[in-house]
């Protein structure tokens, strides 16, 4: 563990510092950060559960774990968008009560998230002055190039100024935005998952700026997954795991490996695995699939995999490497531009993906495809029975029965069948999506992140409800971001990586290490 | 259903019902500040407008007779909205019926009446299809925006009908006026209870009544509201979603064309210019007020047509110009439309509060 490097605050005493002017004079030696026993609950799911970190001024800290970990929640306390139930917040050694997005601003922190919140048709100039107080009601376009191209030349940034937003690339729109809080003189930079979209060289392109602002003595906070980036540009390392902070460690003195090993969590319990009774015989093939919308911008190149009956066949990689295609490929979503489809053997056409009666349970990696906000719970879980096996009229209290029955297996909350899917929570609508998808007779499942918004026993469940249909001798492809879901249900885990399969191993055979270097590409 | 969840939606309706009311209220005492700006008695004009829109039989039925085109023209406007498109062609659609119906009378003049009045029918609601199949087409094809396609084409409507009062169509016997010839008797629609009410209200009425049954009851209807409600989970679910924008889209069309058949065909008895003092918009607002509820629709278009046929006597006896109930009307719907969001909140305000989205 590290001790913080409280800058002494030169002759203050008062130990309630909250006015900006009070804590400028430190800000310009770099602002060190004690966050002490934060909590933070939201509904049911404690996010954050007394979280201890220290970060010192001007360095890289980064903080790692899986989804739901509490990382993001963490900092947007820190950037004023939630205010913790429990704990403190110390700038330099000095307590502070960040209530408002304004206020961290005020304190020099500011985030960066990981959506990007530039205006596209705007230019990088009229997007940096948009969230910018010092703009006046008639902006001097000329006044404020001059400004910030010097500040920009300062700081060691290059982008065109007057080239609209749209047409940048996505490692120069990061830029912006981390140049953005830079112009507002954050002290203090939270960037959540900056290189989450980008490729492994605009990664490296856009951390070592942030290298380079941290060693000049701004305070760096980067929440990312992907471990090699960290080993490579933080000094300290924080794991959260359970929303619990875990342990710090110094970048220089830990193994990828070992990293890797302590974010996973093991408090899942060990899932039945039945080895299918028919090994090796193939319900669905994707022949020399490829997906492209212009010659150079191939989503997808040469794909082959074959889904085994009886087997979860899970797929790992990089947000953005293709396995989102594949999903929308075998639920029928997209239609790819060439390669052929096999269906127990037999080369079909891909329009039978779309047949309501034959199509997969598909749970969607957006809540917002899967379900229709306006309509009620019983509405919803009908949007899969709509086959032609569905009679002209609706049969109401079937239909409602049916409802309740999903409500009540998976404890669907508010449980009234005739509320408002848009009434529910994250979590609710994704069990509402996840009990209706697994009570559709298909051969195939496509779970797309079930576990998303969701606790630990209703993820355990979903896990085991998804694993349970592979027994049945049903076909089930799991695509999640946590590589540990995968890892703990599936039989075999195709990587891809840039729209290529790089690799198709059985479960047993590999570690999370190995995978985690072929979704890089590296193996 | 639990008793709890149905006294909950009574309330909801009630609330409803309570805050449309008090919009209409303060609605006519904006309206009334107008009057008494220019000399009048509201409450005297208030209630001239409602005797002659409801007193008495002979009013009573020139009120349906106001309301018929409107009611059509907002089911159009509704069928459209039920699958979350925006048709504001309705008057467009109108006067394309009302050309189709013309077309079949002033061309075989001589045809009995069980040949004519189908034919027109067929054709006005083919000629009312294809104004709205074009920016069908355009909209599920190629992404064009249906509210700007249909509004424009209403004045390619209008203009069309001009063309043809003042040109090929235009009554031989009369050079002056702008007109097609009278009709044949075969031509005209019956009149009922021995006014000028026709069937048209009749088939507005039972396509309300169908539609509110098939959206909530059947699986087209489901089919429908799920488009409405989220496309996205539409296409998810392998719904034919193409299909139906275009159906739904030649349905809208074909009603609200329906209105500008029984214009020419049961109220003027040729095509002029001035069939419809603007029907279609009239219509569009009445549905938005009906909520897109097809029985509100039979109910609100009554209400307005009251307004609307009340207007002559405003005319005569309080010497207000035509305009003071469009006047009315649009104050009465922007007060209802701002009302929209308090009702909303406060019938919300009795469900449970959301539990917050954990974002973590």
């Amino acid at each position: 563990m590290l001790s913080p490097t409280a800058a002494p605050a030169k002759t203050k005493t008062n130990n309630h510092i909250t006015s900006v002017e009070n804590m400028l004079p430190n800000a310009k030696q770099g602002i060190s950060i004690r966050l002490e026993s934060i909590s933070k609950r939201f509904g049911n799911v404690l996010a954050n559960d007394a979280v201890n970190v220290n970060i010192a001024a001007g360095t890289v800290h980064a903080l790692l774990g899986e989804n739901g970990a509490g990382k993001s929640t963490l900092m947007r306390i820190l950037a004023g968008y939630h205010q913790p139930d429990g704990g403190s917040i110390k700038l330099n050694g000095n307590p502070v009560t960040i209530n408002s997005q304004v206020q961290a601003r005020k304190l020099g922190i500011g985030m960066v998230h990981q959506r990007l919140s530039l205006v596209p048709s705007l230019t990088v100039l009229e997007n940096i002055l948009l969230g910018d107080s010092k703009t006046s009601f008639i902006i001097d376009a000329k006044k404020a190039y001059k400004q910030i191209s010097a500040k920009m030349a300062e700081l060691g940034f290059t982008f065109d100024l007057f080239s609209p937003v749209w047409r940048l690339t996505s490692a120069e729109q990061q830029k912006v935005e981390i140049f953005k809080l830079l112009w507002k003189d954050a002290q203090v930079l939270i960037l959540d998952e900056p290189t989450s979209q980008l490729s492994p060289l605009e990664a490296e392109e856009v951390l070592s700026v942030v290298r380079d602002l941290a060693s000049s003595g701004r305070t760096v906070i980067l929440i990312t997954h992907h471990i090699e980036e960290i080993l490579k540009f933080a000094s300290e390392i924080t794991i959260l795991k359970n929303g619990q902070s875990l342990s710090t460690h110094k970048a220089s003195q830990i193994k990828a490996a070992d990293l890797a090993k302590l974010m996973i969590d093991d408090s899942v319990n060990q899932i039945q695995k039945i080895p299918a009774k028919t090994k090796n015989e193939i319900y669905l093939k994707l022949d020399n699939i490829s997906l492209h919308q212009s010659a150079n911008n191939r989503r997808l190149t040469n794909i082959n995999l074959e889904l085994l009956k009886g087997e979860v066949l899970g797929i790992a990689g990089l947000t953005g490497s293709g396995q989102d295609e594949i999903a929308g490929i075998l639920s029928g979503q997209i239609i790819p531009n060439s390669g052929t489809l096999y269906l127990e053997g037999k080369e079909l056409p891909w329009k039978v993906l779309q047949d309501p009666c034959l199509c997969a349970a598909h749970i969607p990696a957006h809540q917002f495809y899967g379900s229709i906000p306006s309509m009620s719970l019983i509405d919803n879980f009908l949007l899969r029975d709509i086959s032609n096996k569905q009679s002209l009229m609706l049969n109401k209290k079937h239909i409602q029965e049916k409802a309740e029955k999903h409500i009540n297996q998976f404890q669907i909350r508010p449980n009234n069948p005739s509320n408002l899917a848009g009434n529910l929570s994250g979590g609710n609508l994704q069990r509402m999506i996840i009990a209706r998808e697994l009570n559709k007779d298909a051969n195939l499942v496509i779970a797309v992140n079930p576990c998303a918004g969701l606790d630990m026993a209703a993820t355990q469940y979903v896990l085991q409800e998804l694993r349970n249909f592979a027994n049945q001798g049903k076909t089930v492809v799991l695509i999640s971001p946590s590589l540990d879901e995968m890892l703990l249900v599936s039989d075999r885990i195709a990587v891809v990586c840039a729209g290529k399969i790089t690799g198709v191993k059985d479960t047993c055979e590999i570690s999370s290490e190995s995978i985690g270097l072929m979704m890089g590409g590296l193996e | 259903m639990s008793t709890v969840s149905f006294l909950k939606n009574i309330r909801a309706a009630l609330i409803s019902i309570a805050g449309s009311l008090a919009a209409i209220c303060i609605g006519l005492l904006l309206v009334a500040i107008f009057l008494v700006a220019v000399g009048r008695n509201p409450v005297e004009t208030y209630i001239g407008i409602f005797t002659s829109a409801f007193g008495g039989s002979f009013a009573i039925t020139e009120t349906f007779v106001a309301a018929t085109p409107i009611m059509l023209t907002a089911l159009a406007v509704a069928i459209a909205g039920w699958v979350g498109l925006l048709n504001v062609g309705a008057e467009g659609q109108l006067y394309l019926g009302a050309i189709g119906a013309t077309m079949i009378a002033i061309t075989i003049p001589n045809a009995p009446s069980w040949q004519m009045i189908p034919a027109m029918f067929v054709v006005a609601c083919l000629f009312g299809a294809v104004w709205s199949g074009v920016p069908a087409i355009l909209r599920a094809k190629f992404g064009v925006n249906e509210t700007i396609v249909t509004l424009l084409l209403n004045y390619v409507a209008l203009l069309l009908v001009e063309f043809l009062i003042h040109g090929p169509w235009q009554d031989p016997s009369s050079s002056s006026w702008p007109q097609t010839m009278a009709f044949s008797d075969a031509a005209q629609l019956p009149h009922l209870f021995a006014s000028r009410v026709h069937p048209g209200l009749f088939i507005g009425i039972v396509m309300a009544v169908f539609f509110a049954f098939l959206i909530p009851m059947t699986k087209p209807g489901f089919i429908i509201r799920v488009i409405g409600g989220n496309p996205k989970a539409a296409a998810y679910a392998h719904l034919p979603v193409v299909k139906y924008i275009i159906i739904s889209m030649l349905v809208s069309g074909a009603i609200a064309a329906i209105a500008g058949f029984g214009q020419v065909s049961a109220i003027e008895g040729r095509l002029r210019s001035g069939i419809s003092p603007g029907y279609g918009y009239t219509g569009f607002l009445v549905c938005w007020l009906a909520r897109h509820n097809p029985l509100a629709i039979i109910i609100v278009s009554i209400f307005v047509g009251g307004l609307l046929s009340g207007a002559d006597s405003l005319q005569l006896s309080t010497k207000l110009p035509f305009a003071t109930v469009n006047i009315m009307q649009g104050t009465i719907f922007l007060t209802l439309l701002m009302f929209e969001n308090i009702i909303q909140r406060f019938s919300s305000a009795t469900v449970e509060a959301k539990t917050p989205e954990a974002n973590i």
